[in-house]
């Protein structure tokens, strides 16, 4: 289109000569000198504007809702003459005060769609169809009485250079699909009133610089289904104020340099093995064994004995056999009071124990006195005041007595191994597909692909957990509406093609 | 062909790739990273990433496409389901497979009550079939969700895209519902 500060030539190596003819700049001074207007819209009709008289409505930018969150404003009804004042430029920017009633509304809109809109129900319509820049010289404050959604279908970037204080009077809840850091550059305290529930699917790390402390004022459980190592590289001081019960299912080692095991009663017992090194040295009331002697699995003592035994088949010394029944080769048989056989001797007192040994050993003893003997000590009798450990004994008590070994199984049951594991998971539920219930976008998304969609395990578990549409294979649908092929489809214009009005929308085109 | 890249948003010239890099004008490639149905990191996706975000860059152009049109000004064109990253021991076929390194995105027209707009789906589906570059479209109806209510889904392939951006568009359409092929070379509008 020319202006009016065209000169006649310009117009012409403008628009050619022909056009400069027809259209150009008109002479009898009824219509725009510039030749802007009227506007092909307006051509052959009132130059009211078409808004003003509710044959067009001027919206803003707004587009759809978001999945779940509608975007609902009551449609603007179309403006009465002559309650609309509109003011159109010439590009397409439009203010509009509207009094029409019942759609009362004030409009002020870019071209481009962007704008304010002040509805008539009270709505406010803020739309921008590029960027957003507010900027707040003094405090901001926002009150809403009802619901608030915010979407961002980019990054969210929020600085604050003071404090941050978020007061939430329901529930705070934090769905990441990603990770989530955070980052303290001094201390962080958390109180929690009540409970703290933690699920952790993969692995958990901590690295304490300094010192740990966890004070629990009732019980405190830790269940592990595989190892569990503990490394200290100084001291751990391991004390209860009643009891400590530790076992082993298989084998229990303690090793150090030292070692120290001290109690008020004592039981150590096994069905076999060693106790006892080359300087350790025994003390007791009691030693006891089975019976049966060397060879014989009975008890065998090796070494110089001193005190008294019952049986002796070799001492060095035999100073007082009482009872027993075998003094065969005792270094210095002194007496053999009741001994069945005391012969070979180092140093025989009596030549011929054998036929009568009591009176044999007193002779002996008389003869000799220039030997030197060990004290002997008065014989006496001592019970053994607890029964002797015997294999049996040690198997009921490692198995079934309350001081026994421990079987210990986590998430173990023989219908389903693993199970609070998978309750957990879900991994097992869903084949693997998913650890955790699916939206239904996910799930729509899983299902793209045939080997999923014929994966009975992962759709029956959806099914059962109502999250998928128990119908989701019925492959028919119920009614048909339109259709397109491949070949392009005409369509209705928007837009003017010429000048003819009378022409415009009944002319199809294709692009 | 050689397809024309618009310089501002040339995948070849971009330094560094973060979620936070623009495809379009108001198009980011978080847009296709954070949709509803496939949830992913750009630190999960193991394909190269400039391969990724030049297939991503023929949609952001489809979808610039769809917010240009003066038919869809009350409904929203939004990404369903965008790039796919697959569970541990997941092997994914079809239109999955091609989510993974960005070459098929699921669209999904929603209109102000915040629900798919089933005519506009098929409007859509059809605007692009004329006037778009693609490889493949199809409409997508289902009633997976559990109250039976029939979701439109536009799911949209395009060519692995070279650094030279050389690509041929195949331009095939069908029509699904529930998974199943309902007709090839046509789309439909279902609605029910």
């Amino acid at each position: 289109m020319t202006t009016s500060v065209d000169t006649r030539q310009n117009r012409i190596n403008l628009i050619g000569e022909a056009r400069e003819i027809t259209d150009g700049v008109p002479r009898d001074g009824f219509n725009d000198a510039s030749g802007e207007f009227p506007n092909q819209d307006y051509f052959f009709g009132t130059s009211v504007n078409k808004a003003a008289k509710g044959e067009i409505i001027n919206n803003l930018y707004s587009g759809g809702g978001e999945y779940g969150i509608p975007t609902l404003l009551p449609e603007q009804r179309p403006s009465q003459y002559p309650f609309n004042q509109v003011q159109e430029s010439k590009s397409g920017h439009v203010i509009e005060i509207d009094d029409t009633p019942g759609g009362e509304r004030v409009l002020v809109k870019h071209r481009s769609g962007s704008g304010l809109e002040l509805r008539a129900d009270g709505s406010i319509l803020f739309s921008s169809t590029n960027n957003k820049v507010e900027i707040t010289g003094g405090d901001h404050t926002v009150i809403v009485e009802g619901t608030g959604n915010l979407v961002y279908h980019g990054n969210l970037n929020l600085h604050v250079t003071g404090d941050y204080n978020v007061t939430v009077d329901g529930n705070y809840n934090v769905k990441t699909a990603g990770n989530h850091t955070e980052e303290i550059h001094r201390s962080r305290s958390t109180t929690i009133i009540e409970n703290d529930n933690t699920i952790i699917q993969g692995d958990r790390s901590a690295k304490i610089i300094k010192n740990s402390t966890e004070t629990i004022f009732e019980d405190n459980t830790i269940l592990v289904k595989g190892k569990q190592k503990n490394f200290v590289q100084k001291t751990i001081d391991f004390n209860a104020g009643e009891n400590i019960t530790s076992t082993a299912f298989n084998q229990y080692t303690i090793a150090a340099q030292e070692y120290r095991s001290t109690a008020h009663t004592v039981e150590l017992t096994g069905a076999l093995g060693v106790i006892g090194g080359e300087q350790i040295d025994h003390f007791g009331k009691m030693f006891g064994g089975p019976p049966g002697g060397l060879g014989n699995g009975g008890t065998t003592f090796y070494g110089t004995l001193v005190g008294k035994a019952s049986n002796a088949i070799v001492a060095d010394f035999a100073e007082e056999a009482g009872k027993a029944y075998h003094a065969r080769q005792a270094a210095h048989a002194r007496r053999a009071n009741q001994a069945e056989v005391a012969k070979a001797s180092k140093n025989t007192w009596l030549d011929n124990l054998s036929a009568d040994p009591t009176d044999g050993s007193l002779s002996a003893y008389d003869s000799n006195a220039s030997e030197t003997f060990p004290t002997v000590y008065s014989y006496q009798q001592i019970p053994p005041t607890t029964t002797m450990p015997t294999s049996d004994t040690i198997i009921a008590k490692i198995s079934s007595s309350e001081y026994g070994i421990a079987n210990v199984k986590v998430d173990i049951l023989e219908t389903d191994p693993d199970s609070i594991k998978n309750r957990i998971l879900r991994s097992d539920d869903y084949n693997d597909l998913v650890s955790y219930d699916p939206t239904i976008h996910e799930i729509r998304s899983k299902l793209r692909d045939a080997k999923n969609r014929e994966d009975s395990k992962f759709t029956g578990t959806l099914i059962a957990e109502n999250l998928l549409n128990a119908d989701f294979k019925r492959t028919v649908p119920e009614k048909i509406n339109r259709s397109a092929n491949k070949t392009k489809n005409s369509r209705f214009g928007s837009k003017f093609i010429g000048n003819n009005p009378a022409d415009k929308k009944s002319k199809r085109f294709k692009v | 062909m050689i397809y024309l890249v618009d310089p501002l948003y040339n995948p070849n010239l971009l330094k560094e790739i973060t979620s936070g890099v623009y495809l379009q004008r108001g198009i980011p490639l978080a847009k296709f990273l954070g949709a509803r149905g496939t949830r992913s990191q750009l630190q999960q996706i193991s394909v190269d990433h400039k391969q990724l975000v030049r297939n991503l860059y023929l949609h952001a152009e489809l979808l610039r496409s769809a917010q240009r049109n003066t038919d869809l000004q009350n409904v929203r064109v939004t990404v369903a389901e965008g790039v796919y990253v697959p569970a541990i021991n997941e092997s994914p076929t079809g239109v999955n497979e091609k989510k993974v390194d960005g070459r098929a995105v699921v669209y999904q027209v929603i209109n102000r009550k915040g629900k798919t707009d089933i005519p506009k789906s098929f409007d859509l589906a059809v605007y692009w079939k004329d006037y778009a570059d693609y490889d493949r479209i199809s409409l997508d109806y289902d009633t997976y969700d559990p109250n039976g209510d029939l979701v439109a889904n536009i799911v949209v392939e395009m060519p692995n895209v070279s650094e030279s951006f050389d690509v041929n568009f195949s331009k095939q359409i069908d029509t699904y519902y529930n998974g199943a092929l309902q007709s090839s070379n046509e789309l439909l509008e279902i609605l029910k």
